[in-house]
Protein backbone atom coordinates (compact mmCIF):
# COMPACT_ATOMS: atom_id res chain seq x y z
CA UNK A 1 0.00 0.00 0.00
CA UNK A 2 3.16 2.50 0.88
CA UNK A 3 4.45 1.46 -2.57
CA UNK A 4 1.58 2.59 -4.15
CA UNK A 5 1.04 5.79 -2.14
CA UNK A 6 4.53 6.17 -3.88
CA UNK A 7 4.16 5.37 -7.26
CA UNK A 8 1.03 8.09 -7.08
CA UNK A 9 3.31 11.03 -5.68
CA UNK A 10 6.67 10.15 -7.87
CA UNK A 11 3.77 10.59 -10.92
CA UNK A 12 2.36 13.83 -9.58
CA UNK A 13 5.47 15.29 -8.93
CA UNK A 14 7.01 14.53 -12.34
CA UNK A 15 3.85 16.01 -14.05
CA UNK A 16 4.38 19.01 -11.78
CA UNK A 17 8.34 19.34 -12.77
CA UNK A 18 7.25 18.79 -16.35
CA UNK A 19 4.93 21.50 -15.93
CA UNK A 20 7.22 23.84 -14.45
CA UNK A 21 9.90 23.32 -17.12
CA UNK A 22 7.29 24.59 -19.56
CA UNK A 23 6.52 27.31 -17.35
CA UNK A 24 9.79 28.71 -17.34
CA UNK A 25 10.89 27.55 -20.66
CA UNK A 26 7.90 29.19 -22.95
CA UNK A 27 7.36 33.05 -21.83
CA UNK A 28 3.56 33.03 -22.71
CA UNK A 29 0.82 33.53 -20.55
CA UNK A 30 -1.19 30.76 -21.81
CA UNK A 31 1.37 28.26 -19.96
CA UNK A 32 -0.15 29.47 -16.44
CA UNK A 33 2.69 28.87 -13.12
CA UNK A 34 1.56 25.57 -11.24
CA UNK A 35 1.30 27.68 -7.77
CA UNK A 36 -0.71 30.04 -8.87
CA UNK A 37 -2.73 27.11 -10.43
CA UNK A 38 -3.05 25.14 -7.58
CA UNK A 39 -3.63 28.37 -5.10
CA UNK A 40 -7.05 29.18 -7.57
CA UNK A 41 -7.90 25.36 -7.58
CA UNK A 42 -8.07 25.44 -4.29
CA UNK A 43 -9.66 28.71 -3.53
CA UNK A 44 -12.43 27.65 -6.23
CA UNK A 45 -12.97 23.82 -5.68
CA UNK A 46 -15.78 23.25 -3.46
CA UNK A 47 -17.33 26.76 -4.46
CA UNK A 48 -17.00 26.85 -8.15
CA UNK A 49 -15.19 23.14 -9.65
CA UNK A 50 -16.84 20.75 -7.45
CA UNK A 51 -20.58 21.18 -8.61
CA UNK A 52 -19.39 21.10 -12.57
CA UNK A 53 -17.44 18.02 -11.40
CA UNK A 54 -20.03 16.47 -9.42
CA UNK A 55 -22.31 17.01 -13.06
CA UNK A 56 -19.91 15.19 -15.24
CA UNK A 57 -19.29 12.01 -12.89
CA UNK A 58 -22.88 11.85 -12.57
CA UNK A 59 -22.94 11.99 -16.83
CA UNK A 60 -20.16 9.61 -16.76
CA UNK A 61 -21.36 6.76 -14.18
CA UNK A 62 -24.69 6.78 -15.72
CA UNK A 63 -23.42 6.16 -19.21
CA UNK A 64 -21.18 3.35 -17.68
CA UNK A 65 -23.63 1.45 -15.95
CA UNK A 66 -26.55 1.16 -18.69
CA UNK A 67 -23.65 0.60 -20.85
CA UNK A 68 -22.90 -2.11 -18.70
CA UNK A 69 -25.88 -3.39 -18.27
CA UNK A 70 -26.59 -3.47 -22.09
CA UNK A 71 -23.46 -3.99 -23.17
CA UNK A 72 -22.24 -7.20 -20.68
CA UNK A 73 -26.08 -8.80 -21.46
CA UNK A 74 -25.46 -8.54 -25.38
CA UNK A 75 -22.18 -9.68 -24.92
CA UNK A 76 -23.12 -12.65 -23.54
CA UNK A 77 -26.07 -13.54 -25.10
CA UNK A 78 -23.63 -13.33 -28.80
CA UNK A 79 -20.95 -15.06 -26.92
CA UNK A 80 -22.57 -18.27 -25.94
CA UNK A 81 -24.99 -18.35 -28.64
CA UNK A 82 -23.13 -18.67 -31.98
CA UNK A 83 -26.21 -18.40 -33.89
CA UNK A 84 -27.44 -15.15 -32.37
CA UNK A 85 -23.61 -14.01 -33.39
CA UNK A 86 -24.07 -14.72 -36.86
CA UNK A 87 -26.62 -11.85 -37.07
CA UNK A 88 -25.64 -9.24 -34.27
CA UNK A 89 -21.64 -9.59 -35.52
CA UNK A 90 -21.83 -7.82 -38.77
CA UNK A 91 -24.39 -5.19 -37.20
CA UNK A 92 -21.93 -4.60 -34.51
CA UNK A 93 -19.04 -4.03 -37.01
CA UNK A 94 -20.70 -1.80 -39.27
CA UNK A 95 -21.52 0.70 -36.29
CA UNK A 96 -18.51 0.38 -34.09
CA UNK A 97 -16.25 2.34 -36.17
CA UNK A 98 -18.77 5.27 -37.32
CA UNK A 99 -17.93 8.32 -35.79
CA UNK A 100 -20.74 8.85 -32.90
CA UNK A 101 -19.57 12.30 -31.92
CA UNK A 102 -20.53 13.64 -35.18
CA UNK A 103 -24.60 12.54 -34.18
CA UNK A 104 -24.13 14.69 -31.15
CA UNK A 105 -26.71 17.46 -33.07
CA UNK A 106 -29.04 14.27 -33.94
CA UNK A 107 -29.25 13.23 -30.44
CA UNK A 108 -30.14 16.70 -29.12
CA UNK A 109 -32.52 16.87 -31.73
CA UNK A 110 -34.14 13.72 -30.88
CA UNK A 111 -33.39 13.81 -26.60
CA UNK A 112 -33.33 17.39 -25.97
CA UNK A 113 -30.65 19.64 -24.91
CA UNK A 114 -30.35 18.42 -21.51
CA UNK A 115 -28.70 15.44 -19.85
CA UNK A 116 -29.72 12.41 -21.78
CA UNK A 117 -28.76 13.27 -25.04
CA UNK A 118 -25.23 13.26 -23.73
CA UNK A 119 -25.38 10.62 -21.54
CA UNK A 120 -27.01 8.59 -24.97
CA UNK A 121 -23.74 9.59 -26.88
CA UNK A 122 -21.23 8.31 -24.45
CA UNK A 123 -23.36 4.92 -24.20
CA UNK A 124 -23.02 4.43 -27.97
CA UNK A 125 -19.66 5.20 -27.64
CA UNK A 126 -18.52 3.13 -24.62
CA UNK A 127 -20.88 0.15 -25.16
CA UNK A 128 -19.53 -1.60 -28.24
CA UNK A 129 -16.11 -1.79 -26.22
CA UNK A 130 -17.98 -4.03 -23.77
CA UNK A 131 -20.32 -6.07 -25.83
CA UNK A 132 -17.07 -6.71 -28.28
CA UNK A 133 -14.57 -7.83 -24.94
CA UNK A 134 -17.62 -9.65 -22.91
CA UNK A 135 -18.39 -11.66 -26.07
CA UNK A 136 -14.90 -12.84 -26.79
CA UNK A 137 -13.71 -13.31 -23.08
CA UNK A 138 -17.26 -15.86 -23.14
CA UNK A 139 -15.67 -17.25 -26.30
CA UNK A 140 -12.10 -17.85 -24.81
CA UNK A 141 -13.65 -19.95 -21.88
CA UNK A 142 -11.93 -23.77 -21.89
CA UNK A 143 -14.49 -25.99 -23.01
CA UNK A 144 -13.30 -27.92 -19.47
CA UNK A 145 -14.83 -25.73 -17.58
CA UNK A 146 -18.36 -26.37 -19.32
CA UNK A 147 -18.09 -29.96 -18.78
CA UNK A 148 -16.88 -29.85 -15.13
CA UNK A 149 -19.95 -26.92 -14.35
CA UNK A 150 -22.34 -29.77 -16.10
CA UNK A 151 -21.05 -32.88 -14.35
CA UNK A 152 -21.75 -30.75 -11.12
CA UNK A 153 -25.35 -30.54 -12.50
CA UNK A 154 -25.52 -26.70 -13.25
CA UNK A 155 -28.35 -25.66 -15.29
CA UNK A 156 -28.00 -22.39 -17.52
CA UNK A 157 -28.61 -19.83 -15.13
CA UNK A 158 -25.93 -21.36 -12.65
CA UNK A 159 -23.37 -21.73 -15.64
CA UNK A 160 -24.15 -17.97 -16.13
CA UNK A 161 -23.07 -16.84 -12.11
CA UNK A 162 -20.51 -19.39 -11.05
CA UNK A 163 -18.82 -19.68 -14.55
CA UNK A 164 -19.18 -17.69 -17.58
CA UNK A 165 -19.65 -14.23 -15.78
CA UNK A 166 -16.48 -14.51 -13.26
CA UNK A 167 -14.57 -15.53 -16.16
CA UNK A 168 -15.26 -12.60 -17.64
CA UNK A 169 -15.15 -10.26 -14.92
CA UNK A 170 -11.60 -8.86 -15.31
CA UNK A 171 -12.03 -8.45 -19.33
CA UNK A 172 -15.09 -6.55 -18.92
CA UNK A 173 -12.69 -4.53 -16.14
CA UNK A 174 -9.83 -3.93 -19.03
CA UNK A 175 -12.48 -2.34 -21.10
CA UNK A 176 -13.68 0.08 -18.24
CA UNK A 177 -10.63 1.30 -18.17
CA UNK A 178 -10.30 2.07 -21.82
CA UNK A 179 -13.75 3.09 -22.25
CA UNK A 180 -13.34 5.55 -19.21
CA UNK A 181 -10.60 7.76 -20.74
CA UNK A 182 -12.70 8.13 -24.25
CA UNK A 183 -15.35 9.21 -22.45
CA UNK A 184 -14.05 11.75 -20.35
CA UNK A 185 -12.60 13.37 -23.94
CA UNK A 186 -16.23 12.89 -25.29
CA UNK A 187 -17.70 14.15 -22.48
CA UNK A 188 -15.33 17.35 -22.07
CA UNK A 189 -16.55 17.83 -26.02
CA UNK A 190 -20.47 17.12 -25.25
CA UNK A 191 -20.35 19.52 -22.44
CA UNK A 192 -19.93 22.59 -24.93
CA UNK A 193 -23.10 22.46 -26.18
CA UNK A 194 -26.40 23.69 -24.62
CA UNK A 195 -24.81 22.84 -20.60
CA UNK A 196 -24.14 25.25 -17.75
CA UNK A 197 -22.78 22.66 -15.80
CA UNK A 198 -20.11 19.86 -16.49
CA UNK A 199 -16.28 20.25 -16.45
CA UNK A 200 -16.46 20.75 -20.09
CA UNK A 201 -18.33 23.65 -19.83
CA UNK A 202 -15.94 24.87 -16.55
CA UNK A 203 -12.97 24.73 -19.08
CA UNK A 204 -14.24 25.99 -22.11
CA UNK A 205 -15.79 28.58 -20.54
CA UNK A 206 -12.75 29.94 -18.47
CA UNK A 207 -10.61 29.52 -21.80
CA UNK A 208 -12.54 31.89 -23.71
CA UNK A 209 -12.96 34.44 -21.10
CA UNK A 210 -9.57 34.12 -21.04
CA UNK A 211 -8.61 33.13 -17.49
CA UNK A 212 -6.47 30.41 -17.56
CA UNK A 213 -5.91 29.72 -14.11
CA UNK A 214 -9.27 28.71 -13.65
CA UNK A 215 -8.59 26.60 -16.77
CA UNK A 216 -6.06 24.85 -15.66
CA UNK A 217 -8.18 24.47 -12.53
CA UNK A 218 -10.65 22.40 -14.57
CA UNK A 219 -7.93 20.26 -16.20
CA UNK A 220 -6.72 19.57 -12.89
CA UNK A 221 -10.42 18.58 -11.95
CA UNK A 222 -10.29 16.31 -14.88
CA UNK A 223 -7.39 14.73 -14.16
CA UNK A 224 -8.38 13.71 -10.39
CA UNK A 225 -11.83 12.34 -12.15
CA UNK A 226 -10.33 9.94 -14.14
CA UNK A 227 -7.77 9.28 -11.73
CA UNK A 228 -9.83 8.59 -8.97
CA UNK A 229 -12.49 6.35 -11.25
CA UNK A 230 -9.56 4.16 -12.57
CA UNK A 231 -8.90 3.98 -8.32
CA UNK A 232 -12.21 2.79 -8.46
CA UNK A 233 -11.70 -0.38 -11.46
CA UNK A 234 -8.57 -1.18 -8.98
CA UNK A 235 -10.35 -1.81 -6.04
CA UNK A 236 -12.51 -3.91 -7.68
CA UNK A 237 -10.00 -5.86 -9.64
CA UNK A 238 -8.62 -6.26 -6.37
CA UNK A 239 -11.75 -7.54 -4.67
CA UNK A 240 -13.03 -9.89 -7.45
CA UNK A 241 -9.96 -11.14 -9.42
CA UNK A 242 -7.27 -11.57 -7.14
CA UNK A 243 -7.07 -14.63 -8.47
CA UNK A 244 -6.39 -13.47 -11.89
CA UNK A 245 -2.75 -12.42 -11.55
CA UNK A 246 -2.33 -16.09 -9.13
CA UNK A 247 -2.88 -17.78 -12.29
CA UNK A 248 -0.94 -15.83 -14.72
CA UNK A 249 2.13 -16.68 -12.25
CA UNK A 250 1.36 -20.00 -12.69
CA UNK B 1 -25.61 -50.68 -10.02
CA UNK B 2 -24.30 -49.78 -13.59
CA UNK B 3 -25.48 -52.04 -16.54
CA UNK B 4 -24.10 -51.26 -20.39
CA UNK B 5 -25.97 -52.68 -23.23
CA UNK B 6 -25.08 -52.55 -26.74
CA UNK B 7 -23.70 -49.24 -26.69
CA UNK B 8 -22.35 -47.56 -29.31
CA UNK B 9 -21.44 -43.43 -29.79
CA UNK B 10 -19.88 -42.06 -32.64
CA UNK B 11 -18.49 -38.50 -32.62
CA UNK B 12 -19.18 -36.97 -36.39
CA UNK B 13 -19.64 -39.71 -38.03
CA UNK B 14 -16.90 -41.88 -36.95
CA UNK B 15 -17.57 -44.57 -34.55
CA UNK B 16 -15.87 -44.13 -31.39
CA UNK B 17 -17.68 -47.03 -29.52
CA UNK B 18 -19.20 -50.02 -30.63
CA UNK B 19 -21.09 -52.32 -29.14
CA UNK B 20 -20.05 -51.96 -25.38
CA UNK B 21 -21.64 -54.05 -22.92
CA UNK B 22 -20.42 -54.16 -18.89
CA UNK B 23 -21.76 -54.25 -15.65
CA UNK B 24 -20.68 -53.49 -12.48
CA UNK B 25 -22.16 -54.13 -8.74
CA UNK B 26 -22.59 -51.86 -6.20
CA UNK B 27 -19.88 -51.40 -4.24
CA UNK B 28 -17.45 -52.79 -6.82
CA UNK B 29 -14.93 -50.36 -8.84
CA UNK B 30 -13.93 -50.90 -12.34
CA UNK B 31 -10.54 -49.42 -14.19
CA UNK B 32 -11.22 -48.64 -17.66
CA UNK B 33 -7.46 -49.31 -19.74
CA UNK B 34 -6.43 -48.73 -22.89
CA UNK B 35 -4.50 -46.68 -25.40
CA UNK B 36 -5.02 -42.84 -26.30
CA UNK B 37 -8.06 -42.58 -28.44
CA UNK B 38 -9.70 -45.88 -27.94
CA UNK B 39 -12.72 -44.28 -26.41
CA UNK B 40 -12.48 -44.76 -23.02
CA UNK B 41 -13.09 -41.02 -21.88
CA UNK B 42 -16.28 -41.13 -24.27
CA UNK B 43 -17.14 -43.92 -22.48
CA UNK B 44 -16.60 -42.10 -18.97
CA UNK B 45 -18.71 -38.96 -20.26
CA UNK B 46 -21.87 -41.73 -21.71
CA UNK B 47 -21.91 -42.78 -18.08
CA UNK B 48 -22.10 -39.57 -16.30
CA UNK B 49 -24.34 -38.38 -18.94
CA UNK B 50 -22.35 -35.67 -20.49
CA UNK B 51 -22.82 -36.98 -24.09
CA UNK B 52 -25.60 -39.44 -25.21
CA UNK B 53 -25.29 -42.24 -26.75
CA UNK B 54 -26.60 -43.40 -30.48
CA UNK B 55 -27.83 -46.46 -29.66
CA UNK B 56 -27.86 -49.00 -26.72
CA UNK B 57 -28.78 -48.19 -23.02
CA UNK B 58 -26.84 -47.63 -20.00
CA UNK B 59 -28.80 -48.19 -16.87
CA UNK B 60 -27.78 -47.21 -12.95
CA UNK B 61 -29.53 -48.63 -10.56
CA UNK B 62 -31.52 -50.21 -12.82
CA UNK B 63 -32.81 -46.68 -13.56
CA UNK B 64 -32.26 -45.64 -17.69
CA UNK B 65 -29.66 -43.00 -17.43
CA UNK B 66 -31.19 -39.81 -19.28
CA UNK B 67 -29.23 -37.17 -18.47
CA UNK B 68 -26.61 -35.63 -15.51
CA UNK B 69 -27.35 -37.89 -11.95
CA UNK B 70 -27.36 -35.86 -9.01
CA UNK B 71 -25.67 -38.49 -7.16
CA UNK B 72 -23.01 -39.56 -9.57
CA UNK B 73 -19.90 -38.01 -9.05
CA UNK B 74 -17.40 -36.62 -11.79
CA UNK B 75 -13.49 -36.14 -11.69
CA UNK B 76 -12.79 -34.71 -14.97
CA UNK B 77 -9.48 -34.82 -16.07
CA UNK B 78 -6.82 -31.72 -15.39
CA UNK B 79 -9.56 -31.71 -12.74
CA UNK B 80 -11.92 -28.67 -13.85
CA UNK B 81 -11.45 -26.68 -10.64
CA UNK B 82 -12.67 -23.36 -11.13
CA UNK B 83 -9.76 -20.60 -10.83
CA UNK B 84 -12.30 -17.92 -9.59
CA UNK B 85 -13.27 -19.70 -6.41
CA UNK B 86 -10.98 -20.30 -3.50
CA UNK B 87 -11.01 -24.22 -2.39
CA UNK B 88 -13.88 -23.35 0.03
CA UNK B 89 -15.76 -22.30 -2.46
CA UNK B 90 -15.10 -25.17 -5.11
CA UNK B 91 -16.20 -27.53 -2.80
CA UNK B 92 -19.54 -25.94 -1.74
CA UNK B 93 -20.55 -25.18 -5.61
CA UNK B 94 -22.21 -28.45 -6.24
CA UNK B 95 -24.33 -28.44 -2.14
CA UNK B 96 -25.05 -24.20 -3.97
CA UNK B 97 -26.64 -24.88 -6.47
CA UNK B 98 -28.51 -28.27 -5.34
CA UNK B 99 -30.13 -25.42 -2.46
CA UNK B 100 -28.62 -26.49 0.45
CA UNK B 101 -28.82 -24.66 3.20
CA UNK B 102 -25.36 -22.61 4.30
CA UNK B 103 -25.26 -24.61 7.79
CA UNK B 104 -25.46 -27.86 5.89
CA UNK B 105 -22.73 -26.75 3.13
CA UNK B 106 -20.61 -25.36 5.75
CA UNK B 107 -20.64 -28.58 7.86
CA UNK B 108 -20.17 -30.89 5.03
CA UNK B 109 -17.32 -28.79 3.35
CA UNK B 110 -15.45 -28.32 6.24
CA UNK B 111 -15.75 -32.08 7.22
CA UNK B 112 -14.66 -33.39 3.83
CA UNK B 113 -11.79 -30.61 4.25
CA UNK B 114 -10.44 -32.43 6.83
CA UNK B 115 -10.89 -36.02 5.75
CA UNK B 116 -9.10 -34.99 2.59
CA UNK B 117 -6.64 -33.54 5.35
CA UNK B 118 -6.24 -29.93 2.92
CA UNK B 119 -8.55 -27.87 5.72
CA UNK B 120 -5.18 -25.48 5.71
CA UNK B 121 -5.89 -24.70 1.57
CA UNK B 122 -9.49 -23.64 2.33
CA UNK B 123 -8.55 -19.90 1.44
CA UNK B 124 -6.68 -20.39 -1.42
CA UNK B 125 -7.49 -20.46 -4.71
CA UNK B 126 -6.35 -23.52 -7.45
CA UNK B 127 -3.48 -21.66 -9.07
CA UNK B 128 -1.71 -21.39 -5.26
CA UNK B 129 -2.14 -25.20 -4.80
CA UNK B 130 0.55 -28.46 -5.85
CA UNK B 131 -0.72 -30.96 -8.40
CA UNK B 132 -1.99 -33.42 -5.80
CA UNK B 133 -3.44 -30.49 -3.62
CA UNK B 134 -5.49 -29.64 -6.98
CA UNK B 135 -6.47 -33.42 -6.91
CA UNK B 136 -7.82 -33.55 -3.16
CA UNK B 137 -9.97 -30.72 -3.69
CA UNK B 138 -11.18 -32.25 -7.06
CA UNK B 139 -12.07 -35.47 -5.09
CA UNK B 140 -13.59 -33.15 -1.84
CA UNK B 141 -15.77 -31.68 -4.82
CA UNK B 142 -17.16 -34.81 -5.73
CA UNK B 143 -17.39 -36.56 -2.10
CA UNK B 144 -19.23 -33.46 -0.10
CA UNK B 145 -22.25 -34.87 -2.85
CA UNK B 146 -21.96 -38.09 -0.73
CA UNK B 147 -22.23 -40.05 -4.33
CA UNK B 148 -23.17 -43.34 -4.62
CA UNK B 149 -21.19 -43.23 -8.27
CA UNK B 150 -17.90 -42.26 -8.57
CA UNK B 151 -16.17 -41.78 -12.38
CA UNK B 152 -13.22 -40.90 -13.01
CA UNK B 153 -11.02 -39.78 -15.71
CA UNK B 154 -7.33 -40.02 -15.70
CA UNK B 155 -7.39 -37.95 -12.65
CA UNK B 156 -3.89 -38.73 -11.81
CA UNK B 157 -2.13 -38.80 -14.94
CA UNK B 158 -0.49 -34.99 -14.23
CA UNK B 159 0.49 -36.38 -10.95
CA UNK B 160 4.34 -37.09 -9.95
CA UNK B 161 4.93 -41.07 -8.80
CA UNK B 162 4.59 -41.00 -5.60
CA UNK B 163 1.70 -38.51 -4.74
CA UNK B 164 0.19 -40.84 -7.49
CA UNK B 165 0.60 -43.69 -5.25
CA UNK B 166 -0.73 -41.30 -2.17
CA UNK B 167 -3.84 -40.39 -4.40
CA UNK B 168 -4.73 -44.16 -4.97
CA UNK B 169 -4.32 -45.16 -1.63
CA UNK B 170 -6.65 -42.07 -0.72
CA UNK B 171 -9.34 -43.32 -3.35
CA UNK B 172 -9.52 -47.09 -2.05
CA UNK B 173 -9.44 -45.59 1.80
CA UNK B 174 -12.59 -43.53 0.94
CA UNK B 175 -13.90 -46.22 -0.71
CA UNK B 176 -13.65 -49.20 1.89
CA UNK B 177 -15.10 -46.30 3.95
CA UNK B 178 -18.06 -44.84 2.10
CA UNK B 179 -18.87 -47.78 -0.07
CA UNK B 180 -19.29 -46.09 -3.47
CA UNK B 181 -19.39 -47.51 -6.82
CA UNK B 182 -16.86 -46.05 -9.11
CA UNK B 183 -15.19 -46.12 -12.67
CA UNK B 184 -11.80 -45.06 -13.23
CA UNK B 185 -10.55 -44.41 -17.08
CA UNK B 186 -6.55 -44.68 -16.82
CA UNK B 187 -3.53 -45.58 -19.05
CA UNK B 188 -1.25 -46.50 -16.78
CA UNK B 189 -1.26 -50.27 -16.08
CA UNK B 190 -0.09 -50.55 -12.32
CA UNK B 191 -2.82 -47.76 -11.75
CA UNK B 192 -6.02 -50.53 -13.37
CA UNK B 193 -4.76 -52.92 -10.89
CA UNK B 194 -3.93 -51.59 -7.85
CA UNK B 195 -7.50 -49.40 -8.51
CA UNK B 196 -10.03 -52.02 -10.22
CA UNK B 197 -11.98 -54.97 -8.75
CA UNK B 198 -12.43 -55.59 -12.39
CA UNK B 199 -10.34 -54.06 -15.16
CA UNK B 200 -11.79 -53.65 -18.99
CA UNK B 201 -9.20 -53.51 -21.65
CA UNK B 202 -10.78 -51.08 -24.76
CA UNK B 203 -9.18 -51.36 -28.50
CA UNK B 204 -10.58 -49.21 -30.82
CA UNK B 205 -13.83 -48.37 -29.40
CA UNK B 206 -14.36 -52.18 -28.41
CA UNK B 207 -13.66 -54.30 -25.29
CA UNK B 208 -11.52 -56.71 -26.05
CA UNK B 209 -10.98 -58.57 -22.40
CA UNK B 210 -12.48 -57.73 -18.98
CA UNK B 211 -9.95 -59.13 -16.12
CA UNK B 212 -10.93 -60.10 -12.38
CA UNK B 213 -8.88 -58.64 -9.69
CA UNK B 214 -9.60 -60.94 -6.48
CA UNK B 215 -6.65 -59.61 -4.94
CA UNK B 216 -8.09 -56.20 -5.39
CA UNK B 217 -7.83 -53.44 -1.84
CA UNK B 218 -5.68 -56.32 -0.08
CA UNK B 219 -2.91 -54.85 2.12
CA UNK B 220 0.75 -54.01 1.02
CA UNK B 221 -0.85 -55.04 -2.32
CA UNK B 222 1.97 -53.23 -4.59
CA UNK B 223 4.45 -55.48 -3.11
CA UNK B 224 2.94 -59.01 -3.87
CA UNK B 225 3.85 -61.29 -6.70
CA UNK B 226 -0.32 -61.09 -7.40
CA UNK B 227 -0.07 -57.52 -8.55
CA UNK B 228 2.97 -57.89 -10.86
CA UNK B 229 1.31 -60.79 -12.39
CA UNK B 230 -1.80 -59.00 -13.05
CA UNK B 231 0.19 -56.39 -14.53
CA UNK B 232 2.07 -58.77 -16.59
CA UNK B 233 -1.13 -60.18 -17.92
CA UNK B 234 -2.73 -56.24 -19.17
CA UNK B 235 0.69 -55.65 -20.46
CA UNK B 236 0.70 -58.36 -22.69
CA UNK B 237 -3.06 -57.65 -23.85
CA UNK B 238 -2.54 -54.28 -23.95
CA UNK B 239 0.76 -55.13 -26.17
CA UNK B 240 -0.69 -57.74 -28.54
CA UNK B 241 -3.32 -54.97 -29.36
CA UNK B 242 -0.67 -52.84 -30.15
CA UNK B 243 0.97 -55.57 -32.55
CA UNK B 244 -2.64 -56.23 -33.77
CA UNK B 245 -2.91 -51.85 -34.24
CA UNK B 246 0.51 -52.05 -36.53
CA UNK B 247 -1.03 -54.95 -38.59
CA UNK B 248 -3.96 -52.92 -39.05
CA UNK B 249 -1.61 -49.93 -39.92
CA UNK B 250 0.43 -52.28 -42.73
CA UNK B 251 -2.45 -53.81 -44.47
CA UNK B 252 -4.22 -50.38 -44.60
CA UNK B 253 -0.58 -49.12 -46.46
Amino acid sequence: MKKQKFDSLYALLLIVAVWYLLYFSIDSAIISSPTAVIKVFSANFSSEILPHLLMSFYRITAAVLVSLIFGVSIGLLTGMHPKIDRYLAPLIYLLYPIPKIAFLPVFMLLFGLGDLSKIILLIVIVIFQIIVTTRDGVRSIDSKYFASARSLGMDRLDIYQHLVLPAVFPGILTALRITIGTSIAVLFFAENFAVRYGIGYYIMNSWSMVNYLKMYSGIIAVSLLGYFLFKGIDLLEAKFCSWQKLSDKN
Amino acid sequence: MIEVKELDFAYQKEKVLKNINLEVKKGESLAVIGPSGCGKTTLLYLLAGLEQADQGTIKINSQLLTGIRDRSGVILQDYGLFPWKTVYNNLALGLKIRGAAGGEIKEKVNSALKRLKISELKDKYPAELSGGQKQRVAVGRSLVLAPDLLLMDEPFSALDALTREEMQNLILEIHARENFTYVLVTHDIAEAAFLGHKIAVIKKGKIAAVLENPHFGEKALREKEEFFELQKKLRNLMSLEAEGEDKDEKTEI
